[in-house]
């Protein structure tokens, strides 16, 4: 019977086409039904005896009673009626799942359908073929010379074949560069398997094409719209804190992930590009390898290269030796950016195991780690410092545990306790006084409570830290430092009023530091620092009232300097649009953000007025590039002493939109700190 | 396929066979309208000589000389030159059997009519309608109260029948079934004209929804 009616869709498929997504029957519409399956509606219909032909004309419209497809069609013509039946209709359009196809000329037979130069609209990307075959048995669909374009990017293959949501692509290349003739770079592979579900699309054995150029990926490379949507450049910017004369301090930019081999990327960059600082050159080589084990992997990661100008080399070896222990070993020679230098080698032995404590349903579980280290290690003030500041070997021995409990739904209760032990049997340099051995302890308990519960988030903490501090080496390898501090936070935040013209949310926060006990510094309260806000958005506007305080310093004479700070911050999205009046007008992305800030401080002796900024930020939208300038004058000078305000602040977002999707460029200078950023945005392209 | 295309075939000849029978018999019967008669009583034959009026009670059979025709029936009236009515009317010729209740011909405006059980029948085929009302002159047919017809089977308001050409129209709702499936008129009713053609020496049938201004001409006055 199933093969009947497949014979028979086949036939109608050939007989009849005219269908929305869903035939409807109008009162001029006559009907062809096969009962269970098929429904075909037509307005006219003529047969031609001697030719053993039958057309169906005036709109023709064929769908399967399940709706798994419907083809429409102004005029059907179907050929051998007495043998073997076949189907020919021009300008169709077929409807299948939720894709809609339209072609020059649909043809079928009882097996199969074939349409014509065809055009195909899914529900998130669209293109075209060169021709399209529908299996009418198994439901699979072939297509060749396939073209299809979404909003983030473009994909293209000589043979595609699609079965329910895969669709496998042979010959594939894929871009984010839509509508251009050429792509001016691509991703191309032997296959690509898309997930139309999800729009995933996985390319094997790919290469990357720039131009004429070719460069090799690894085995698999996924796109997607996760991928896409937290895609970052290889572009890194950032500022390094740092007196002028530590190399690698400053604005350090740099080229990240460039593929030399396989597993091998290269990074290319400097360091100190503000004038305040030393440039130096970044070139280093970045290599990692795993391995699979019978439990977990073993894994190599080396870098090597100039750092900040410097030598600098990093190779870590690990190799899992059981479930839980895992034996390492590295070597470091060099100075990160703006840090000191340290040049170790260093063999480890590292436990880690996690067990539920009074059986699994008990809520509490336990995770011990353990490690056994010996290095020998030197460091100095720079990397081009041949003088060690300290140098010597370092024996250790360290174990923690961290046990959780979820009392409640809402609660947990966390304890951190931990023992090291670390030996220096012999220590020099200029920064050691003496060469006899020392051996530093530490001692940690850290018990946590934290209780969340919808719009409140409430945590006390305590941190009891017990040392010698004896390590010749300082913190920045392994000095510790005794500490015994009561941490308090309490977070109320929410939505608090909805209203027919806007929402109300707020936020109010209270977080206070209190050390009972003298450590390395004084005992008293360190910080107590309450803020609130309130945001009332109406679109297109959001206003935010912001209040913010320091008081432990007037309540302790530890505490930090008081002060008391106000902000007032209006966004408004989609505006101002400079051509109104055009048919499309360019719509800025950014915000436009209008700010005022005042900052007065509290401290004894020093009351004043220590900031009183006004900020704006403006978007301006032309065809492809938006630019969105931001200022901020500090008025304090002029209110206390009646001179110029000060140029407080200035930067710039610059977006390039492009066939390629958009990239943006942020500089901002704030009180003298520079800070940067590149974002891209795939979806936003030209308008057309 | 091929089970598919066989049954399509097969219903398509039945719907062929069925047609072609109805037009044999209107175009015998219109190829020299009443005419010729001859009148065999099978009993009793009862002359009233006030009206001219001649009953066979016992009923009788009528035959066309010229074409062979023979209406046999269990009650016969007639009055020469005027109209024969008949009860339990049964027309036999080459194409096959023609059944009524009742039966009337009227030999002056050459229309016959016939109602009740009226049916047209050969081999598997069978052509029922309430009514028939046939125009010698003009050698038309029209079939009325619901044609049904069956192996194949299709059903319609009306069917017109032009006993020249054999072409026939079908008006309001028409549905044709199928064993596979149902073809049905548009909701208010629609035309569907049958065109008799020779294929292969054997009469077919072409369908059209669009019906030719001719055939329309053929029926003027009476769709």
């Amino acid at each position: 019977m199933r093969v009947r009616h497949l014979v028979v869709a086949a036939l109608l498929l050939a007989l009849f086409a005219t269908a929305a997504a869903q035939c409807s029957r109008g009162p001029d519409t006559a009907t062809v039904t096969l009962p269970d399956f098929l429904a075909v509606y037509y307005s006219q219909f003529r047969s031609i005896s001697a030719e053993d032909a039958a057309e169906f004309y005036g709109g023709v419209c064929v769908t399967a009673v399940g709706g798994e497809w419907t083809v429409m069609a102004e005029s059907v013509r179907v050929e051998g009626l007495s043998s073997d039946i076949r189907l020919e209709a021009p300008s169709p359009t077929l409807y299948m799942d939720q894709w809609r196809m339209t072609g020059d000329l649909l043809r079928a037979t009882t097996t199969g359908l074939t349409l014509m130069n065809a055009q195909v609209v899914g529900p998130d990307m669209a293109g075209s073929a060169a021709d399209l075959s529908v299996d009418l048995i198994t439901g699979r669909m072939a297509m060749t010379n396939l073209k299809l374009e979404g909003t983030a990017l473009a994909l293209r293959g000589e043979l595609a074949v699609l079965e329910g949501s895969a669709l496998r692509v042979e010959g594939a290349g894929i871009t984010t560069c839509i509508g251009l003739e050429e792509a001016p770079y691509e991703v191309m592979g032997a296959v690509a398997l898309v997930n139309l579900a999800d729009l995933e699309v996985r390319l094997s054995h790919g290469s990357l094409r720039v131009g004429r150029l070719y460069v090799p990926l690894r085995d698999e490379v996924v796109v997607s719209d996760a991928t896409l949507a937290a895609v970052e450049l290889p572009i890194k910017v950032g500022f390094n804190a740092g007196d002028a004369f530590r190399g690698g301090a400053g604005l350090d930019i740099r080229i990240v992930g460039i593929p030399v081999a396989e597993s091998v990327n290269l990074v290319l960059g400097a360091t100190g590009l503000d004038a305040e600082h030393i440039t130096g050159p970044v070139v280093l080589l970045e290599a990692e390898a795993e391995r699979q084990e019978h439990v977990g992997v073993s894994s190599v990661t080396a870098v090597a290269g100039a750092e900040a100008g410097m030598p600098f080399v990093d190779v870590d070896v690990s190799k899992r030796l059981n479930e839980w222990l895992t034996l390492g070993f590295g070597v470091h020679s060099g100075a990160a950016a703006a840090r000191q230098a340290l040049h170790q080698g260093h063999v480890q032995l590292a436990a880690a195991h996690t067990v539920p404590l009074f059986g699994s349903s008990s809520g509490v579980r336990t995770a011990h780690s353990g490690r056994l280290l010996a290095a020998v290690t030197a460091i100095t003030a720079a990397g081009n410092d041949g003088a060690p500041q300290a140098a010597g070997p370092r024996l250790g021995v360290s174990g923690s545990s961290t046990t959780t409990w979820r009392a409640t739904s809402v609660s947990t209760f966390t304890l951190v306790a931990g023992a090291e032990a670390t030996h220096y049997p012999v220590t020099f340099g200029y920064n050691v006084t003496g060469r006899r051995p020392v051996t530093q302890w530490g001692v940690r308990l850290a018990p946590t409570w934290r209780y969340a519960n919808g719009p409140i988030t409430l945590s006390v903490a305590y941190d009891a830290r017990f040392t010698n501090s004896a390590s010749p080496f300082g913190s920045f390898v392994d000095r510790l430092a005794p500490l015994q501090r009561l941490t308090v936070s309490l977070r109320v935040s929410g939505e608090v009023l909805e209203t027919e013209s806007g929402v109300w949310t707020g936020s109010f926060g209270v977080q206070a530091q209190y050390d009972p006990f003298v450590t390395t510094s004084p005992a008293g309260l360190k910080r107590l620092l309450v803020d609130g806000s309130v945001t009332y958005a109406v679109l297109p506007w959001s206003v935010t009232l912001g209040a913010s305080t320091e008081l432990s310093g007037l309540l302790a004479p530890v505490g930090r300097s008081p002060y008391v700070q106000l902000r007032l911050g209006a966004q408004r999205g989609g505006w101002p649009v400079l051509n109104p009046s055009d048919e499309q007008p360019n719509m800025p992305y950014g915000d436009l953000e209008l700010g005022l800030l005042a900052s007065y401080s509290l401290a004894a002796g020093s009351e004043r007025l220590t900031a009183l900024e006004l900020s704006a930020a403006v978007p301006l939208a032309f065809n492809s590039m938006e630019l969105r300038p931001y200022l901020a004058f500090d008025f304090a000078p002029t209110v206390l002493s009646g001179v110029w305000p000060w140029w407080s602040g200035y930067g710039l977002d610059a977006t390039f939109i492009t066939c390629c999707g958009s990239l943006t460029l942020s500089v901002m200078n704030d009180r003298g700190v520079w800070g940067g950023g590149i974002g891209i945005d795939l979806e936003r392209r030209p308008k057309k | 396929m091929a089970d598919r295309a066989s049954v399509f075939h097969r219903s398509r000849l039945s719907l062929t066979l069925a047609l072609t029978l109805a037009t044999a018999l209107f175009v015998a019967l219109a190829a020299q309208p009443f005419a010729s008669l001859t009148v065999s009583p099978a009993g009793r034959q009862l002359f009233d000589i006030a009206t001219g009026v001649t009953t066979m009670p016992d009923g009788g059979v009528i035959t066309d000389q010229s074409t062979g025709v023979e209406l046999s029936a269990t009650h016969i009236e007639y009055l020469a030159g005027a109209f024969v009515e008949a009860r339990g009317a049964r027309v036999n010729g080459d194409f096959g059997v023609v059944t009524a209740q009742s039966l009337r011909l009227d030999l002056q405006s050459g229309v016959l009519n016939a109602s009740g059980g009226l049916s047209l029948a050969r081999g598997a085929l069978t052509i029922g309608a309430g009514s028939l009302a046939y125009y010698a002159n003009r050698q038309v047919a029209v079939f009325g109260g619901g044609v049904v017809a069956t192996g194949p089977t299709f059903e319609a308001d009306r069917l017109y029948l032009d006993a020249v050409t054999g072409d026939v129209l079908l008006v309001g709702n028409y549905s044709f079934s199928d064993s596979l499936f149902t073809m049905t008129s548009p909701e208010e009713g629609g035309r569907l004209e049958l065109r008799m053609v020779l294929r292969d020496g054997e009469p077919s049938y072409d369908a059209a929804t669009e019906v030719r201004p001719e055939l329309l001409e053929r029926f003027d006055g009476l769709l």
